[in-house]
């Protein structure tokens, strides 16, 4: 297969899971940042 | 609330350099939109029609690649006539072309008028393509896509 | 958000599961679009291998143009005051920055696919300057968006942003037949409804559309959480230092 190929795929694969990861570990990080000074609503609330 | 401070500052010039290098980058993509892009290319009868005007500067031409008129000179040199608007041109081009290149396809091609001839010497081919993908036919013969001859029409 | 706890937090949670199926349905189907690309599909003539790239590259810049679409409208019915909702604005954020990536794909993949096909990298040509100039306005547009200031004023001026940014997207779409371009007409002609590739290949291109669709629905969905998750901590740690500050002043008296 040619180099460019894939080049191309894995450009696309490579960055979108990275994008992916990277907003997984945000959202996490945002939630056990508001966990402690928590004091109201949000114990309906999973994080996945 | 103090210790947030200095890092604030600091996400604040982040900030400022971040904006002036996009609108920078904005105003050089303006700048190449409204002169290289507008007008990419000229055609071989629009550039013999301005022959004159043109000198020996570097444009972009564009023409369709004749059939029967590819040669190749040595190593690095590819021969052959573009045609568009009723008006043929020889190019000269030196430097391989690309995988596509073949006869009957259009190029644009980078490069000047030679002294004061209608001959024109290129360092670049662009190969323009359709939008149509075609399934290769195992049963048809096929040209070689790396040659700049390829039978295949 | 003026709803009780109870409702938002059991909506979430419906909206929690349908997003985990629309990342498995994204997943999947890029697996697919790949394997078929790579694998089923045949070379084309004069391209050969290099057809492959067809089914990725087309479906970057289709889901650059409804990311910025998506960020269009919200943020027009932002505007709009009898619509005006924070909600609207992150949506609008969280879908530009998926759309700035899905044009930085769109500009990387073609890259890929011009240096072996056209014979460059890159060229000042009217479709491929219009595109850089795209990401670098919705780039623009995230910058913005981080320009400290009140809630709303934020929201107001990221929203303006957005409407200007959009010119730009028609004048993508178009510029191949308004100036003489390298780049070819696109392969799923919209007013036409015309498809310039057949069997398996049609298909792998249609999936991969799809597919990508799907997961711009999913990252778009992802980032809007993250966005909605941001605004609380904001407002939480805003009220903590107005209590702060109440209580400083009362140990005073």
């Amino acid at each position: 297969m040619s180099p460019y190929v894939e080049a191309g795929y894995l450009v696309v694969l490579v960055s979108l899971s990275s994008y992916a990861i990277s907003l997984f570990a945000r959202e996490r990080a945002a939630r056990r940042r508001l966990r402690p000074g928590n004091r109201s609503e949000d114990s309906g609330m999973k994080s996945e | 609330m103090s210790e947030i401070r200095p890092t604030r500052a600091r996400a604040t010039r982040r900030l400022k350099l971040a904006g002036l290098v996009i609108v920078a980058a904005i105003g050089f993509l303006l700048y190449k939109g409204l002169t290289s892009a507008i007008v990419f290319f000229k055609t071989a009868n629009e550039a013999i029609a301005q022959r004159a005007q043109l000198g020996n500067s570097t444009f972009q031409l564009e023409g369709t690649v004749l059939h029967g008129t590819v040669h190749r000179r040595g190593s690095n040199q590819v021969l052959f006539e573009i045609r568009q608007g009723g008006v043929t041109i020889d190019v000269d081009n030196t430097g391989d072309p690309p995988q596509l290149f073949r006869p009957g396809l259009p190029v644009v091609v980078v490069g000047h008028f030679v002294g004061k001839s209608d001959r024109f010497a290129s360092d670049q081919i662009m190969v323009k393509h359709s939008q149509e993908y075609i399934a290769e036919h195992p049963n048809r013969v096929k040209g070689d896509p790396g040659s700049a001859t390829g039978t295949h029409s | 958000m003026i709803s009780g706890h109870m409702t938002t937090s059991s909506r979430r949670m419906a909206s929690s599961r349908l997003l985990n199926v629309v990342g498995i349905l994204a997943l999947v189907g890029v697996a697919f679009t790949v394997w078929l690309g790579l694998w089923i599909t045949p070379n084309a003539e004069y391209f050969g291998n290099l057809v492959r790239l067809l089914y990725i590259h087309p479906p970057m810049a289709w889901v650059a143009f409804i990311a910025y679409g998506m960020a269009f409208l919200s943020s027009l019915l932002y505007l709009w005051p009898r619509t005006r909702d924070l909600r609207l604005d992150r949506l609008a954020g969280a879908s530009a920055e998926v759309g700035v990536v899905f044009t930085g794909l769109t500009l990387a993949t073609g890259s890929i696919w011009g240096r072996p096909t056209w014979g460059v990298w890159w060229t000042w040509d009217p479709l491929l300057t219009a595109t850089a100039l795209l990401f670098v306005l919705y780039l623009g547009y995230l910058a913005l968006r981080r320009v400290p200031g009140e809630r709303e004023t934020v929201a107001r001026r990221s929203a303006i942003a957005a409407l200007v940014a959009f010119v730009d997207v028609p004048i993508v779409y178009f510029s191949v037949s308004w100036w003489r371009s390298l780049h070819q007409p696109p392969t799923v002609d919209l007013s036409g409804r015309h498809l310039y590739v057949h069997g398996s290949m049609a298909w792998t291109l249609l999936l991969g559309f799809v597919s990508f669709t799907l997961a711009y629905v999913w990252l778009t969905a992802r980032r809007y959480r993250l966005a909605a998750l941001s605004d609380r901590e904001a407002e939480e740690g805003l009220s903590r230092a107005i209590d702060e500050r109440r209580a400083e002043a009362e140990s005073f008296v």
